[in-house]
């Protein structure tokens, strides 16, 4: 009997993948994680990527996705209580750091990267402060190193951090301020700054009201928070979260 | 009412599309005007590279000059070594691509008009000794004034809207590369519908307005804006 029931679900999860909507700076990872878990359990899914700020307002405006992971706890925060989203599944999935990257292999640590940005601005890629937290976490870092007035009119704004590191990767700005997890595998020329020198980035998710796949979603995000996986977000760029009693 | 980043928007897309407009008619006059005398088996060719535009998306462009622009490819360096500063994320940049990007819509009017004239004028202008330029500004440009006043309005009218290429080359500074369409996405993103709002109005009334302009001037024949 049960085998029947299972049949009909096993099916409609092969028909429509559960939707996952994730800030730009996990998007790489969260490609990995979702492949191993799409493997383990045969539950498809697909991944959009954009800012957490182009994803608040899709999902405010009834966008169909299972799960958000936002690169801030605000964001997310904002949809439960709104009542677009529910409190149960807001859950804290990693612990984002900034770093900085540069073509100048000298710069290795922050007290030579702070003394040489005030000795030699030129032009600084960082991600919208306003709409993506690595953006804003990049702006607190140069309020709090006093080189904000320096940077003035040279800060190049990508909609997303992405799109930050993507004007570094192809040559266009010698320096940016991106999340660590897309330079996790470049070793010259990157200072990770000190989490005192910004707001913590604590990234949440929760699954939007509107998903009609809780039950997956849930199932998912049990996996993300897993122990094992967590572990492995350190070598890729984050700090490890606790996994919360739900998934116990 | 528009909030003073969004003054500063309007004027960098106005500074643009003018920019623009004046630097495509130099350039697509000449180039229409020697297609509409060119007859030969690569016409089709030519003509479809300049068509690109029109249906390429703007961001197959905007991906293409980011990687133009780069200080390690050439035309990046060129511009590095002539002006001594870089292309992507500023003013020059964005006008090198809205040049590409509108080249169709300056083009194709002028290429229309010029094959329709009626080349017996310029025989005629001949006999009485005038020489090649002044047959050009004095019987050609009078006789396909309509077209020209077509070609501008639509380059600029087409620059004003631009969004896809700015996306990708401009990197989003206020009062160098902000223009209005990037303005109306961050409010929109931001949830600042109130802004959006006056931006996105603004924007339609004033393409609505230009075109019925464009359409009142075009009135006397010569409806076709395209390729035949």
């Amino acid at each position: 009997m049960s085998v029947f029931l299972a049949f009909p679900s096993s099916t409609r999860a092969k028909e429509t993948p559960l939707r996952l909507a994730v800030a730009a700076n996990f998007a790489p990872v969260l490609d990995k994680i979702a492949g191993d878990f799409s493997a383990r359990t045969g539950i498809k899914t697909s991944v959009t990527v954009a800012s957490s700020g182009t994803l608040f307002a899709q999902i405010r405006n009834g966008a169909p996705f299972d799960i958000f992971l936002s690169a801030d706890a605000r964001r997310p925060q904002q949809l439960v209580s709104e009542n677009l989203a529910d409190s149960d599944s807001l859950i804290a999935y990693a612990t984002g750091k900034l770093a900085y990257v540069s073509d100048n292999p000298a710069i290795s640590d922050v007290d030579t990267l702070i003394a040489s940005l005030n000795h030699n601005p030129g032009r600084l890629a960082i991600a919208h402060p306003e709409l993506a937290p690595y953006g804003r976490a990049a702006l607190q870092f140069l309020q709090k190193s006093g080189l904000e007035d320096e940077f003035a009119g040279r800060l190049v704004r990508g909609k997303n951090v992405l799109q930050a590191w993507q004007y570094f990767e192809t040559g266009n700005v010698s320096q940016a301020l991106v999340a660590a997890s897309l330079v996790a595998n470049k070793h010259e020329g990157k200072v990770v700054i000190p989490s005192f020198l910004h707001d913590e980035i604590t990234q949440k998710l929760v699954i939007p009201g509107s998903s009609e796949r809780h039950h997956d979603a849930m199932r998912f995000i049990c996996y993300l928070v897993s122990e094992s996986v967590q572990r492995s977000l350190k070598s890729a760029g984050y700090e490890p979260v606790q996994t919360p009693g739900v998934c116990r | 009412m528009p909030v003073s980043g969004d003054v500063t928007a309007i004027w960098l897309t106005l500074k643009l599309a003018a920019l623009t407009s004046s630097i495509l008619l130099i350039i697509a006059t000449p180039v229409a005007w020697w297609l509409s005398c060119w007859q030969h088996r690569l016409k089709s060719v030519v003509l479809s590279v300049i068509a690109l535009p029109l249906i390429l998306p703007p961001t197959v462009l905007g991906f293409y000059l980011l990687l133009a622009f780069a200080p390690d490819s050439w035309p990046g360096q060129w511009w590095q070594s002539v002006f001594g500063t870089s292309l992507a994320f500023s003013f020059s940049g964005l006008v090198i691509g809205s040049v590409i990007y509108s080249l169709p819509f300056a083009v194709q009017p002028l290429y229309t008009g010029f094959t329709q004239l009626d080349r017996r004028y310029l025989e005629v202008g001949k006999t009485f000794n005038m020489g090649k330029f002044a047959r050009f500004s004095r019987i050609v440009v009078p006789l396909c004034q309509s077209y020209f006043f077509v070609a501008l309005g639509l380059t600029f009218a087409h620059t004003i809207g631009e969004f896809g290429v700015v996306l990708m080359i401009g990197g989003n500074i206020p009062g160098e590369t902000q223009v209005i369409a990037i303005a109306l996405y961050d409010h929109v993103e931001m949830g600042q519908y109130q802004q959006a709002h006056w931006l996105a109005a603004g924007l339609m009334l004033f393409s609505f307005l230009l075109l019925c302009i464009l359409y009142g001037a075009n009135r006397g024949g010569g409806r076709q804006w395209n390729f035949r």
